[in-house]
């Protein structure tokens, strides 16, 4: 198993797309903060007359942080479905998967691999636009006051740690999703397509939901796949009484879903016959 | 029936039916260890689809594959670990150079190959030079040069190669040749499906035919031959003297001026061709040129092709 990640790695590396898209990430974590420091600076100079500076400055910088790592992150997202989508299609597309398959793993194994991959892309992608949004908040902002607390007991390092665990978590539930549609196509343009739209439309989705359950009072509701997607244990905005979730209701839940959806994918990969070409 | 663990590889009635099309029908054919089967037929007969279900790229229908004593189907990783395939053109990731390529796929092999394995491979092949060349930047030979590397990379037992020819030059095709050859001797055991006889016939021990995806012939390469009509070519001082023997002994033939191009009757061509000999000694008519020409593969493919069509329509 270990050769089969380390070879589905080495692929995604080796093509620029992967680099490509994580540069496009970082760079507009660096246009947030040059952004977030212009329009701070217009706006302290046009009220108060003075340069920013003094205790001030400290809150600022962990604001910064967050937002500069928000904005990177929510295109890493983004871009981890379009490689997702990619790391199988992209074998059906161009008949790699003849040579893949021909070897003495199971494609139990094959697929499992191609989802760590993916994983894994995903948490270097999420640690590396954190590190570079980290650096940015030095630059523009300054390091100080980023070790005050921000939330939950937490600093502005932990705090935004702890944003890379629940954006990874929330965004492997869209990657297992991602999986069943392109376990089944052979179009990497239409798997990619079919990825992005199924983001967009599970928040309008989820929010339905949201209202049926707070008019009906159908608080099961609340275990469906998109409110756990929508959930953000860091957030103080959520649903409250028994419409409520947990850290480790949704945690459990949300396992439990990425389960269901790979096995679905696992079940179609592998009764696939590879066509006629 | 003989075991199925006598046999390198065994298909057993395979049929595969898609989208209400029956692509193959009953389907069984055995290569034995150490020979080289050629797998021929016309395009859309079901070759590929047949190397693709020997390989699990897909399933069949109904019916068995078994490769050295496992079942495809339900020992997948153990059979095909004795399998080194090139299934139709051969793919690789453009974005890698050819020894990269190979390195992927030497790590997802059972036995340990090294870096001096595979340039050993590319030497090989002929790719010695272009290992370090990203793969999108070879031509369709190399492509195929590269796919039979990737196949042999592990000493398989068994190895499955579709049209393997296919876009190799006359110097590619020979190195080919030879390739197969040495990998028999060794105790490899082959088959190639291809549409160019010719190739086939310098190579293949044994031969199945596919037509409208079920075995039309099975058997070896002299026997799959004496389908076709064997001619003899036969000049004589006594031209008219000749016809006369040749009506005696009901043969179909031609002539032009003094030649005579004589169809051998089914048969040994040897005995015939003593026998006309004989009788032509007896009757004192001196013999210039008596040469036989036996049916090419090519021939003898047509014949039988054509026989199964006329049985089709019958």
């Amino acid at each position: 198993m270990f050769n089969l990640f380390r070879n589905e790695w080495r692929k995604l590396w080796a093509k620029k797309s992967s680099w490509i898209l994580l540069l496009i990430a970082a760079v507009i974590s660096g246009l947030t903060a040059w952004g977030a420091k212009a329009l701070n600076t217009s706006f302290t100079v046009g009220t108060n007359g003075a340069a920013t500076g003094g205790s001030t400055g400290a809150i600022k910088a962990a604001d910064a942080f967050s937002s500069i790592f928000s904005s990177g992150a929510a295109f890493v997202v983004i871009f981890a479905i379009v490689m997702t989508a990619i790391i199988i299609t992209e074998e059906f597309a161009k008949n790699t998967i003849k040579i893949l398959l021909t070897r003495p793993y199971s494609r139990h194994a094959i697929l499992f691999s191609k989802l760590l991959a993916s994983f894994a892309y995903l948490v270097v992608s999420l640690l590396t636009i954190y590190v570079v949004a980290a650096l940015f908040t030095g630059a523009f902002f300054g390091f100080g006051g980023l070790d005050k607390v921000v939330g939950h007991g937490m600093n502005s390092w932990l705090y935004g740690l702890a944003d890379v665990g629940v954006n990874v978590l929330s965004s492997m539930f869209y990657l297992s999703m991602v999986f069943v549609l392109a376990a089944g196509m052979r179009s990497q343009g239409l798997a990619i397509t079919f990825s992005i739209l199924m983001q967009l439309v599970l928040g309008i989705f989820s929010g339905l939901l949201d209202v049926l359950m707070t008019t009906k009072k159908w608080y099961w509701i609340k275990w469906n796949p998109f409110n756990l997607m929508a959930y953000n244990p860091l957030s103080s905005s959520q649903a409250t009484g028994a419409a409520a979730l947990n850290v480790w209701g949704w945690l459990i839940g949300l396992v439990i879903y990425i389960a269901i959806f790979y096995l679905i994918a696992d079940y179609i990969f592998n009764r696939r016959d590879v066509s006629l070409s | 029936m003989a075991d199925t663990t006598d046999y390198a590889a065994s298909v057993e009635h395979l049929s595969k039916k898609m989208h209400y099309v029956q692509i193959l029908k009953d389907v069984t054919f055995s290569v034995g260890k150490g020979r080289i089967l050629g797998l021929l037929g016309p395009n859309g007969a079901g070759k590929t689809t047949t190397l693709r279900i020997m390989v699990h790229l897909m399933r069949p229908t109904s019916g068995t594959v078994t490769i050295m004593g496992e079942d495809v189907e339900k020992n997948f990783t153990k059979a095909i670990a004795h399998v080194g395939a090139m299934i139709e053109a051969p793919e690789f990731y453009n974005y890698l150079t050819g020894f990269k390529n190979l390195r992927l796929l030497a790590d997802m092999s059972r036995k340990q190959i090294s870096n001096e394995d595979i340039n050993a491979v590319l030497n090989r092949v002929g790719l010695a030079n272009h290992g370090n060349a990203k793969v999108k930047t070879y031509s369709l030979g190399m492509r195929q040069r590269l796919g039979v590397a990737q196949a042999i990379l592990h000493k398989p037992e068994v190895l499955l190669l579709d049209e393997p020819i296919n876009g190799l030059d006359p110097a590619g095709a020979h190195d080919f040749r030879t390739l197969m050859s040495d990998l028999r001797d060794q105790g490899t055991s082959i088959v190639i499906s291809s549409h160019i006889l010719s190739d086939i016939q310098s190579l293949a021990d044994d031969l199945v035919v596919l037509q409208h995806g079920q075995v039309t012939y099975q058997g070896t390469m002299d026997e799959l031959i004496s389908h076709g009509t064997n001619h003899l070519t036969l000049i004589t001082a006594k031209p008219d003297d000749t016809v006369v023997i040749l009506q005696k002994l009901q043969m179909r033939y031609t002539r032009k001026a003094d030649t005579f191009d004589i169809e051998v009757p089914a048969g040994d061509p040897h005995a015939f061709q003593k026998q006309l000999a004989e009788e032509l000694f007896n009757a004192g008519i001196p013999v210039t040129t008596m040469q036989l020409k036996q049916a090419s593969l090519e021939e003898s493919f047509l014949a039988l092709t054509k026989e199964e069509g006329e049985k089709a329509n019958v």
